[in-house]
């Protein structure tokens, strides 16, 4: 019998190339928040733990805000669905061409901008303001802090994996050592330090996926002899399930097989009957178009007020910094998604065989086959970097949400400093202790599912009520509250019951999208208009006004 | 009785009416990419298995269909990209702190006026 193949984190043990780097990397880490702690001395506390002082350049900008948007599920979790799907995933993924101008063009300098004259140092600042409501600034403050924390509990979980081969200790150990030091981290260098890690994190991040494909290339000689591989592979899961198999399923949507992950017990029948008695299976493939259509808006449009990202737009020193992040983030995309594409296409080609729902290993294992020990060594760091990019933003977003957002503005305005202080550095600790415990417990079976429920729940709620206070000026407080409770409440419920799943089957966060901007412009249209002294801060003299 | 507009309120409105028109072209390049890309997606990539080729037409390595429905949209919005960060986003003028906010002055935007 032979012995099971060790799980992808368990590559890198006992490899000095290996941990070398990795140590390197950590230690950078460290130096960066120490040295951005000296910043949190000098200058205003809160403007400069919360925005960084807003003096954030270009190359900042970019890459902490990429770096934040991308996780461990971009560098294993995405990786993972090619080598199950092939050139089907390519729909999937096609999303990612406009996030860069949609993301950082479509709010960014209004977002600054009011945030500077406002004083605003979160999002949720800018919207209280705006309404003059407490409602608004606690239900957003809330629902920030509920979906994404349940978005670091699959990083932690990836982060700790990490840890757990590069120490060779256990899991629980590892879940303690990554904890300890990124909250640590986090509290001690304030947003500077996540944001100088996360440009650090953004640069190790690229090189090390963009490095894995003339390696793949060379390897199998060439792209196409890898599609025609691909071509005359047959799907294991409808093999499994006595499907008749599909033909070129791998370079076509929507796909092969949808791959689950089931138990032993999953796998006996339900009933008596002999095999042959019972109903064939129905074909389920991975991505009908309506899904693919639905991510395509998903993957575009989350990355614009999702609570990890937006706090970027607030820290950026110009106009001048916005525009040369977007000249550097335009080729970003296609290189950091593009890459995985490409080889993950060339890995059966190349030899690499894993078991169908064993797919996050794909990444390590291939970089095994074809990557010289010091480029596996970054190939390690690179999603480890993803993961702790990811994992301090939200700490950060968590405890600004909770210290500013609710304590200081909605309870106790007279915080003093000092309090303020010890408040944020407690409620960073409680945080990430609390996400320590989910992940103890709760230990997700692939990355990506959470990933994409945490930007469908924030585009839902969060995406509409935020436009409409950048750009509309009918828009009231109820509106704006009635748009993030239904738009989260609508998606939930799309979660649960997937209405039309077997009519035309769509992504939820299509219906809460929805949902939340019929909400806001109801609500908004139900209720009294603000004041035009009001509106007049936001938006200038209206067009009447003007003569226009 | 609403005060008339002052100077701040048209350097306000200047902003503002530059943020729409980026904005207005951020969401048109969002629809045209996705109406192309499900197009395409749809007429050659989601064809029926009866009615696939037995050799797929491949550009690079890549079936046709991803090669005209994702990479070279992909690579256009590159170039629109950086046109738009260059050449169409325009710097904004100095902003002034609403009255009654506590608007920080750490880094104030001192950006010369666009028109």
């Amino acid at each position: 019998m032979t012995e099971p193949a060790p799980a992808w984190w368990h590559i890198g043990q006992n490899d000095p190339y290996i941990i070398v780097p990795f140590i390197g990397y950590t230690i950078a880490v460290f130096v960066i928040a120490i040295l951005s702690h000296r910043h949190l001395t000098k200058a205003n506390f809160e403007t400069e733990y919360y925005v960084g002082s807003r003096s954030f350049g270009a190359w900042v900008l970019a890459f902490s805000w990429v770096a934040t948007l991308a996780s461990g599920g971009t560098f294993l979790g995405y990786p993972s669905l090619v080598y199950s799907y092939g050139w089907s995933v390519a729909f999937w993924v096609a999303g990612s061409m406009i996030t860069a101008i949609v993301g950082l063009g479509m709010v960014g300098k209004r977002i600054n901008r009011l945030a500077r004259q406002t004083g605003a140092l979160t999002l949720v600042d800018l919207l209280r303001d705006r309404y003059n409501s407490r409602a608004v600034g606690v239900i957003y403050a809330v629902l920030i802090v509920l979906v994404t924390s349940v978005y670091l509990i699959a990083q932690f979980v990836a982060g700790a994996r990490i840890l757990e081969s590069m120490l060779e200790t256990s899991y629980e150990m590892g879940l303690i050592v990554f904890a300890v030091s990124v909250v640590a981290y986090t509290t001690y260098g304030g947003f500077r330090a996540v944001a100088w890690t996360d440009t650090m994190q953004g640069v190790i991040m690229i090189i090390g996926i963009v490095l894995l494909v003339p390696l793949a290339l060379n390897r199998v000689g060439g792209l196409e002899n890898a599609t025609k591989h691909l071509m005359s592979r047959n799907d294991p899961v409808a093999v499994e399930k006595g499907l008749p198999p599909v033909k070129h399923a791998y370079l076509y949507g929507p796909g092969p097989e949808k791959i689950s992950k089931k138990t032993a017990a999953d796998d006996k029948p339900l009933t008596d009957e002999p095999p042959e008695q019972l109903p064939p299976a129905k074909p389920n493939p991975w991505l009908p178009f309506g899904v693919g259509m639905s991510l395509f808006m998903l993957r575009s449009i989350g990355g614009i007020v999702m609570p990890t990202t937006v706090p970027r737009m607030l820290a950026f020193k110009d106009t001048k910094a916005l525009r040369r992040a977007l000249m550097l983030l335009a080729p970003y995309f296609i290189l950091m998604y593009g890459s995985s594409l490409i080889t993950m296409n060339c890995a059966h080609a190349i030899g690499l065989d894993l078991p169908p729902g064993d797919s996050d290993r794909a990444v390590p294992e291939l970089a095994k086959i074809i990557a010289p020990p010091v480029l596996a060594g970054l190939l390690i760091a690179a999603p480890f970097a993803a993961v702790m990019s990811t994992v301090d933003s939200a700490l950060l977003v968590i405890s600004g949400s909770v210290v500013r957002d609710i304590v200081h503005r909605t309870f106790i305005p007279d915080l003093s400093q000092r309090s303020m202080k010890r408040l944020i550095f407690c409620v960073t600790g409680a945080a990430g202790f609390c996400v320590f415990l989910a992940a103890l417990m709760i230990e997700p079976a692939h990355l990506q599912p959470l990933v994409i429920h945490y930007v469908g729940a924030s585009a839902s709620a969060l995406f509409w009520p935020g436009m409409a206070t950048f750009y509309w000026r009918r828009t009231t407080g109820h509106g704006v509250t009635a748009g993030l409770a239904g738009g989260l409440v609508v998606y939930l419920l799309a979660v649960v019951f997937r209405p039309f799943g077997s009519v035309f089957p769509m992504h939820p966060f299509i219906y809460g999208f929805v949902g939340s901007f019929a909400l806001v412009i109801l609500g908004s249209l139900a209720t009294p208009k603000q004041p035009e002294e009001r509106l007049r801060l936001y938006f200038g003299a209206s067009r009447s006004e003007r003569g226009l | 009785m609403t005060p008339p507009p002052s100077d701040r309120d048209a350097r306000q409105a200047r902003h503002f009416a530059q943020c729409v028109r980026e904005a207005k072209f951020c969401a048109a390049v969002w629809i045209a990419a996705w109406v192309v890309c499900a197009t395409i997606a749809l007429k050659f990539g989601y064809l029926p298995p009866e009615q696939r080729p037995d050799e797929p037409w491949l550009i690079l390595g890549m079936p046709g269909w991803v090669f005209f429905g994702v990479i070279i949209p992909w690579l256009i919005l590159i170039g629109l990209t950086v046109w738009f960060a260059a050449a169409y986003i325009k710097d904004d003028e100095p902003c002034d702190p609403f009255p009654e906010s506590k608007a920080d002055t750490a880094a104030p935007t001192k950006e010369a006026a666009h028109d």
